[in-house]
């Protein structure tokens, strides 16, 4: 369960996001689209706490963010599985060595994290590159480290940003079918993205949809547009924000 | 119970690769750690040496203290065994031994060594006898104020005293200036230690910066990113330390000998000494935790880099 709740973030005097308000529930897909600077990669550092809301509080299985403590923080990204734009990999360590590091850092030998690290890696289709130092992977390959680096551990969040930028077509289905695979046993999904591939498989598979723009949510799960919230309804929710089913089912849970 | 140490053991083996793996890929940052901890500590080893034996020579000149009563030159010399037997009676003292002229002459000869042929032509006799008393440590100012010391000072025979009281001073400010040195030597040896592991360190942290962001987004504690670094400080101090014991042993053996044929009989009272093996244990141990504290203070407002 992940929850928005009036987010707001700024760098410096540019306005990044602009009274967020969502909630994505166990299980679910949300894809967050929108034109390059709107907000996508924000809301996803938001999540794993690279980055902290300056109004407003995001909730991640329950925990508020904005209370956790420094200390807390790596507990709550275990459960996380990041997939990062840039990939974020030790190139000069091996495939194996990369995906193997997620599992040690869970208190596992090495060789048990190898063991899973391999697992993961084959089922990504790398299982020919294992001890290949990342640096001499193509683009491609690196992206599937990526994220069998965020697939080992089984995480109950999947968080995924332009997950199929340095793939083709057939290559980014096969992601995108491990993505909802993760989702279909479980895990919260959520994808920012502009690639039209992406869209329309979030479309076929029943992912929801936010659209951003200029900070803004301005379309969620296509139907209903949703304008931007005024200064005076930034601390908690807007009207429009508490009418959303999956937001108040998210609160409810939370508060309980 | 089994389960936390196997946590530590693996943890313990991490932190090992990963700290060969850095030193590997950068082996300059973990040698100049190690020269600089090695040259403090063998430097500091070397000080405190000299001002441990500086002090226990110069308590061994001071220790226990000492007077020397003058007699007559006409005393009868068993007047003079009389006052012998009387003082070593006195409170404080733990011996007294009467030295003729003929012996406090070839002291005095022996004192002069190579100039000893000043005395040719000297009678023998010129000297008076006197009585050389061992005092318990502490006791000259309490004796001085004694009506024993007061009657012996006037007593027939004795012309008189000398308490040595303000050698005894100096030796033992001399003592305490040497201690105080070594110690304030010691401290800025072991600041600057800390200083360049921890630079060192620092310049290994930042060149890691990325791969140590990368082990934060993916979860890891604060403890899991830093141990490699603070095992590298501490094998870095245990080594130098080590190193520096040897150093300093090596030149113990190379140049004690030589100090001791110099300085001869000034060392009667305490020869020479190396550092006894809890010290040099001690030594290592601490070389280790600085290292450590080192790595530690690495960290030290960068933990978030």
């Amino acid at each position: 369960m992940l929850v928005f709740d009036g987010v707001w973030k700024s760098y410096q005097a540019v306005s990044a996001l602009r009274g967020i308000s969502l909630a994505v529930s166990q299980g679910d897909a949300l894809l967050v689209t929108g034109p390059s600077g709107a907000g996508k990669s924000t809301l996803l550092r938001l999540l794993y706490g690279a980055e902290s809301a300056d109004r407003g509080d995001v909730y991640v299985a329950g925990r508020s963010l904005a209370r956790l403590s420094d200390a807390s923080l790596p507990y709550v990204r275990r459960n996380l599985g990041i997939l990062f734009q840039d990939f974020r990999l030790l190139t000069q360590r091996s495939a194996v060595d990369n995906v193997a590091l997620a599992v040690e850092i869970l208190g596992f030998s090495r060789d048990e994290a190898r063991a899973a690290a391999r697992t993961t890696l084959a089922e990504v289709g790398l299982e020919g590159r294992l001890e290949v130092p990342c640096a001499a992977l193509s683009g491609g390959e690196q992206q599937r480290v990526a994220l069998a680096r965020a697939l080992v551990n089984k995480p109950t969040v999947l968080l995924a940003d332009e997950p199929t930028g340095s793939l083709d077509p057939a290559r980014a289905g096969e992601v995108l079918a491990l993505l909802d695979a993760a989702r279909r046993r479980g895990a919260t999904l959520v994808v920012a993205t502009h690639d039209p591939q992406v869209i329309a498989y979030g479309a076929e598979h029943d992912w929801r949809h936010a659209h951003l723009a200029d900070g803004q949510l301005v379309d969620l799960d296509m139907p209903s547009a949703r304008p931007a919230p005024t200064d005076d309804d930034t601390d908690g929710f807007s009207t429009r924000a508490r009418r959303d089913s999956t937001l108040r089912t998210g609160l409810a849970r939370l508060s309980a | 119970m089994r389960d936390l140490v196997l946590a530590t053991l693996r943890s313990l083996r991490r932190a090992a690769r990963e700290a060969a793996h850095g030193a590997r890929h950068r082996p300059l940052l973990p040698l100049a750690a190690f020269g600089a901890l090695t040259v403090c500590l063998t430097l500091s080893g070397l000080l405190g040496l000299l001002a441990w034996n500086a002090a226990r020579l110069t308590k061994s000149w001071s220790g226990g203290g000492q007077m020397t009563v003058y007699l007559d030159e006409d005393i009868a010399p068993a007047r003079a065994s009389q006052l012998t037997e009387a003082i070593r009676r006195f409170p404080g003292v733990t011996g007294a031994r009467l030295v003729e002229s003929k012996e406090a002459y070839e002291r005095l000869r022996s004192a002069l060594a190579t100039r000893g042929g000043l005395l040719d032509g000297v009678e023998t006799s010129f000297l008076p006898a006197s009585i050389d008393v061992r005092l318990l440590p502490g006791t000259a100012p309490l004796l001085r104020a004694h009506p024993a010391y007061q009657k012996l000072l006037s007593a027939a025979g004795v012309e008189d005293i000398d308490l040595h009281a303000e050698s005894v001073e100096r030796m033992d400010s001399l003592r305490a200036l040497v201690l105080r040195g070594a110690w304030l030597f010691g401290l800025l040896a072991a600041l600057a230690t800390i200083y360049l592991v921890s630079a060192t360190i620092r310049i290994g942290v930042s060149a890691r910066r990325e791969e140590l962001s990368v082990l934060r987004l993916v979860g890891a504690t604060e403890s899991f990113v830093r141990a490699p670094f603070l095992f590298e400080g501490l094998v870095t101090g245990l080594l130098g330390a080590i190193v520096a014991v040897g150093l300093v042993a090596a030149a113990w053996h190379a140049f004690a000998p030589r100090v001791a044929a110099g300085l001869g009989d000034w060392l009667a009272s305490a020869p020479l000494s190396f550092y006894p093996r809890p010290v040099l244990l001690a030594a290592v141990l601490g070389g280790a935790l600085l290292g450590l504290v080192g790595a530690r203070a690495a960290f030290t407002g960068a933990a978030r880099a």
